[in-house]
């Protein structure tokens, strides 16, 4: 016993450190492998506030910035509404967001990052604004990510720049889908995986959301293709630049799928058979 | 000396609320991030016991971790350069030990001292950072560069710091 309580003694100081690096280590991975929403609510409830005050600083700075963007906005929507009046056939985007399957709600950025491995965005509506787990987050340039947590006022969203986010996509033109993955060393740049070889790929071409799932409407813009190289032997890995600039992020829609249930249903009976 | 508690407990205050406003929004080519709030564990006293170095590093590293949402990484990092603070400091001793009443800094101990000293334990406290960041390693060589560099850039601000904030 004795020679126990002299052991710990002489070496508490190896012993307390590696008692507090379990306290991290644990820490670390309760975090990044369930959704912790408790660690979430402190978090909100000791900064959001604070957090608030200083975006509301940040976004003054910003203004110039941001009325730009929105005159584009205009612009590019006044050019559709022309587009619209003469031509009814083909406008996918707007389709399938207005035809009433899905629902807009508007939410603001008021913390963001593009330069860790796992990146997360907060924004400021929460559950009272009918935001929910899952659901999808766009911007007006296209895809943003997905609805991870939400709490009354404030909702986390695992954006396209996180490892661990594999959206379906499609190329636009051939149709040909598989998923997007992040190397996570340049905010501008994604990976389209598991295409297959005999698809025909054109530099430029557009990547869109596949649809596939309930959490987005397809087509909607992901990135552009700028580079491409076979992967070993079975696939294509190709190089996409977002279409979305995630460092200039400020203004995005959550997407709710009135309709999300009844799909759910119908596919869940089909398992079931 | 009585001046040595309120004048940490600002400074500890004061470095979390830089890294997360300031130094949190500073990135170098996209994925570069500067960790200064660490200048922290390198000033404390000489004389500061172990178990307070360990848990002071520990509270600092899950201050940072809760605001930036980075559970565990940080107090990981923060924690294991705490326990190689004292072998650095015995490792770059001066041959007469150090002076009562003196602190880790340029002004007790020169430029090319702090330089050593600092660029070990940022290292050490990077090292963890970006391992613990990515947890499988995947490509070693981008680690290592993000590694190297954010070292360097953490070193220079902390080192010019020195020079500028804590003169005295």
């Amino acid at each position: 016993m004795r020679t126990l309580l002299s052991f710990l003694l002489k070496h508490y100081f190896t012993i307390l450190f590696l008692i507090l690096e379990i306290i991290a280590f644990s820490l670390l991975l309760s975090y990044n492998s369930f959704h912790n929403a408790r660690i979430f609510k402190v978090r909100h409830n000791l900064v959001g506030s604070f957090s608030d005050k200083y975006n509301n600083f940040s976004k003054y700075i910003s203004l110039v910035e941001k009325n730009k963007v929105l005159v584009e906005e205009n612009a590019k929507l006044y050019s559709q509404l022309d587009y619209l009046k003469y031509d009814k056939r083909d406008y996918s985007f707007n389709d399938s967001i207005w035809d009433g399957y899905f629902r807009l709600i508007p939410a603001e950025v008021i913390n963001n990052s593009v330069n860790k491995q796992y990146n997360f965005i907060t924004l400021n509506r929460g559950s009272i604004d009918g935001i929910e787990p899952d659901m999808g987050v766009v911007c007006p340039d296209g895809l943003v990510g997905v609805v991870k947590n939400v709490t009354e006022h404030f909702s986390t969203i695992v954006p396209v720049l996180n490892r661990e986010f594999n959206p379906n996509a499609r190329i636009e033109t051939s149709n040909f889908f598989g998923y997007i993955e992040w190397p996570g060393n340049n905010y501008r740049k994604v990976v389209l995986k598991d295409i297959p070889l005999h698809a025909r790929i054109n530099i430029g071409d557009t990547i869109v959301t596949s649809g596939f799932t309930t959490t987005f409407p397809q087509g909607i813009p992901i990135g552009t293709i700028t580079d491409y190289e076979i992967d070993k032997g079975v696939n294509y890995n190709i190089s996409v630049e977002l279409t979305t600039d995630f460092k200039r992020l400020t203004h995005v829609w959550v997407i709710e799928n009135l309709l999300k249930e009844e799909q759910k249903f119908i596919e869940d009976t089909l398992r079931h058979d | 000396m009585i001046k040595v508690l309120p004048r940490n407990i600002i400074r500890f205050l004061v470095l979390i609320v830089a890294q997360i406003f300031i130094f949190n929004n500073i990135e170098l080519g996209g994925y570069l991030n500067p960790y200064v709030y660490i200048i922290f564990i390198l000033l404390l006293p000489f004389e500061t016991p172990g178990w307070l170095l360990l848990i002071l590093s520990f509270l600092l590293g899950f201050s940072v971790d809760i605001f930036s949402e980075t559970l565990g990484m940080h107090t990981a990092a923060s924690v294991f350069m705490a326990y190689l603070r004292p072998m650095a400091l015995s490792m770059f001793a001066p041959r007469d030990g150090y002076e009562s009443g003196s602190f880790p800094r340029i002004h007790y101990y020169g430029l090319s001292w702090f330089a050593q000293y600092a660029l070990v334990l940022i290292f050490a406290h990077h090292t963890v950072l970006f391992l613990t960041e990515l947890f499988i390693i995947q490509d070693i060589f981008h680690i290592l560069l993000r590694i190297v560099f954010s070292t360097i850039f953490s070193a220079s601000l902390i080192i010019l710091s020195q020079f500028i904030v804590f003169k005295k």
